[in-house]
């Protein structure tokens, strides 16, 4: 209920604003071609990469190739929709499963401290000794390409940002007095964590999750592009502008329209994000609910 | 004869420094060293003391937010450092705390009506529609109309907040509340409201306070009995009024006369303490206020002082008063 009618409010003011309103529709648009992307393409075996058409190859946008027709006269814009639904997979897997390491163990090393605590945040400091994308693409390369392999090596470069940000977080917020106050009250340390702690410490992660959504497609289409990522002929991104780069002054739009796709996606991701961080914070809502002259 | 509530006996907290990449410990700072009192049932005493005395550690200790390095604690019967389990939840619900800043003790993403439901529903089975009763009633208690429930603590002024957190403290009927600079962070026109508001509950709720603060007036206003604490040891203990009218130790002499008093129109001459409180990590020797005490003599530098009984309950640690 209360959940509810947070989320509600949330929404209501990105909406007032145009540039968020934006974001939002291109995230919305985003997500909703990756789910309905198998019902949507005009030529699904185009798409899948499971048809040729040699004769048509190179074929300028038209009416019937809304984004024209690639090197072995596949539809370009079928294959720029269905990679929606890889990238969606390729974001929402790779930020899930960070997520899901990084937040216990940021928690867990922050509130507890000591022993465990420095255990974890030198495992922590041992990842983040290698530069992200290099580890990612050691990763990805030593597990072979493929879709899954490809959000497993993302995921295992992206978690200790997440955790490093959680423990500082839990390390600040464990010291307030409105933890000594839960404890004076009686909360058990599991309550304590999960009403009081988590929720304080997540407002910075979630933001910064939603903001890496646009970095990990980035980074997906960026191992793709050359050559760890998924396997062709998967219409992935990254992988559809590496396919289309080589022939750039014949057929500028095999490259230009997955690049562009990423262009949008990216930016509406980090948009989003920056709305998200304004009204997800009570405080801040306030002030911006001020500025747009509402009551509340 | 009042009975002791909450008895503190040796009391003693050294905080370990360390240094170096392995973390060695290099030496203690002994915020709180051997301390001794009582909180008789329905007494309000007053702990006074500069900031880093050590007063603040004392109520974290109570409260078994930190544990003592040795000494003991003992609520009504038994001795509260090392226990666990339901015997620690039935202690949590007994005593309770106010802190200095309402802001900073009330978590800015709950509403009031969760701050409040929280501590009942931990402790007692109740059903959504007793909590919302009890919730009502203590906003009632605490002067706030129902219409405050549904707020966010950025919403409140900092007196109501502090209400807010004064309900919470009294939501489980406790025994004794310590309360930590529980006006220091508020306006003075608020600060004698809440006064008020804690004293009327006191006598409404029968509860025991334990007052640490560094304002003089307020410790007059409001207590019983009070405590001066210098560098973690008590040097002065004693019925208010007693404190305030004769001070025995330099030190309590030196805090009274630096409180402005609007009702002297001579100028008397403030005895101000000489320099900074010396470092708790190496404390003077001897008497721990000889360093700044106007009447030191050479033993004070040598022996800790013995704790005299001047008057009936009213306790100095000075050489000035042990008889010879």
């Amino acid at each position: 209920m209360k959940q509810l009618e947070e989320t509600r409010m949330v929404l209501n003011l990105i909406i007032r604003k145009p540039i968020s309103l934006i974001a939002l529709i291109i995230v919305f648009g985003f997500v909703i071609v990756g789910f309905l992307a198998p019902y949507l393409v005009p030529y699904p075996e185009d798409a899948w990469g499971l048809a040729y058409n040699v004769e048509n190859r190179f074929s300028p946008p038209s009416l019937q190739h809304l984004f024209g027709t690639d090197a072995l006269g596949r539809d370009v814009f079928s294959r720029v929709l269905l990679g929606a639904r890889f990238s969606l997979m390729i974001a929402v897997g790779v930020i899930g499963i960070a997520l899901i390491i990084g937040i216990p163990v940021g928690v867990i090393a922050g509130y507890y401290g000591g022993k465990i605590g420095n255990f974890l945040m030198r495992v922590t400091d041992m990842f983040l000794a290698f530069p992200p994308l290099l580890l990612a693409i050691v990763l990805a390369a030593t597990l072979g390409r493929g879709l899954l392999n490809l959000i497993i090596a993302l995921a295992i470069s992206w978690w200790p940002w997440y955790s490093r940000l959680v423990f500082i977080q839990t390390n600040t917020i464990k010291n307030m007095p409105y933890v000594d106050s839960a404890k004076i009250a009686g909360l058990s340390t599991f309550r304590i964590l999960y009403k009081h702690i988590i929720p304080n410490a997540l407002t910075p992660t979630i933001v910064q999750a939603a903001l890496d959504m646009g970095s990990a497609i980035l980074e997906a289409a960026g191992l793709s592009f050359i050559g760890v990522g998924v396997k062709p002929p998967t219409p992935e991104w990254g992988l559809l502008v590496s396919e289309g780069w080589q022939s750039i002054n014949v057929a500028w739009w095999i490259a230009f329209f997955p690049g562009l796709a990423i262009l949008v996606t990216v930016t509406g991701f980090n948009l989003l994000a920056d709305a998200l961080r304004e009204s997800a914070d009570p405080r801040l809502r306030r002030t911006i609910l001020m500025r747009l002259g509402i009551k509340q | 004869m009042k009975m002791p509530l909450l008895r503190v006996l040796d009391l003693r907290k050294y905080f370990p420094i360390k240094a170096g990449l392995f973390g060695k410990i290099v030496g203690y700072i002994k915020a709180v060293d051997g301390v001794t009192f009582e909180v008789k049932d329905g007494e309000v005493l007053s702990l006074v003391g500069e900031s880093g005395s050590g007063k603040t550690t004392i109520a974290k200790n109570i409260l078994l937010l930190e544990e003592p390095t040795s000494g003991q604690i003992i609520f009504g019967e038994s001795d509260i450092t090392k226990i666990s389990g339901r015997k620690l939840k039935e202690y949590r619900r007994m005593v309770q705390a106010v802190f200095q800043n309402p802001f900073l003790s009330l978590d800015p993403r709950m509403r009031v009506n969760e701050i409040l439901s929280e501590p009942l529903m931990a402790h007692m089975k109740l059903t959504r529609k007793e909590i919302e009763e009890r919730v009502t009633r203590l906003l009632e208690i605490i002067g706030l109309d129902s219409s405050f429930m549904y707020k966010f603590p950025h919403e409140l002024s900092g007196g109501q907040a502090q209400r807010i957190a004064i309900a919470r403290a009294i939501a489980l009927e406790p025994k004794l509340v310590i309360l930590d600079e529980p006006t220091s962070a508020l306006d003075v026109s608020v600060q004698a409201q809440i006064l008020n508001l804690l004293s009327e509950l006191k006598e409404k709720l029968g509860l025991s306070y334990l007052m640490i603060t560094h304002d003089l007036s307020i410790v007059k206003y409001i207590s019983d009995r009070t405590m001066v604490i210098y560098l973690g040891k008590i040097m002065e203990e004693g019925p208010t009024e007693k404190i305030f009218e004769e001070p025995h130790h330099p030190y309590t002499q030196i805090l009274l006369s630096s409180v402005p008093d609007i009702y002297s129109r001579k100028s008397e001459k403030k005895t101000i303490p000489r320099g900074e409180p010396p470092s708790p990590v190496n404390p003077p020797q001897g008497c721990r206020f000889h360093t700044r005490c106007p009447s030191a003599m050479p033993l004070c530098k040598e022996k800790t002082p013995l704790e005299t009984q001047v008057d009936e309950g009213h306790l100095v640690s000075c050489w000035l008063y042990v008889r010879k």
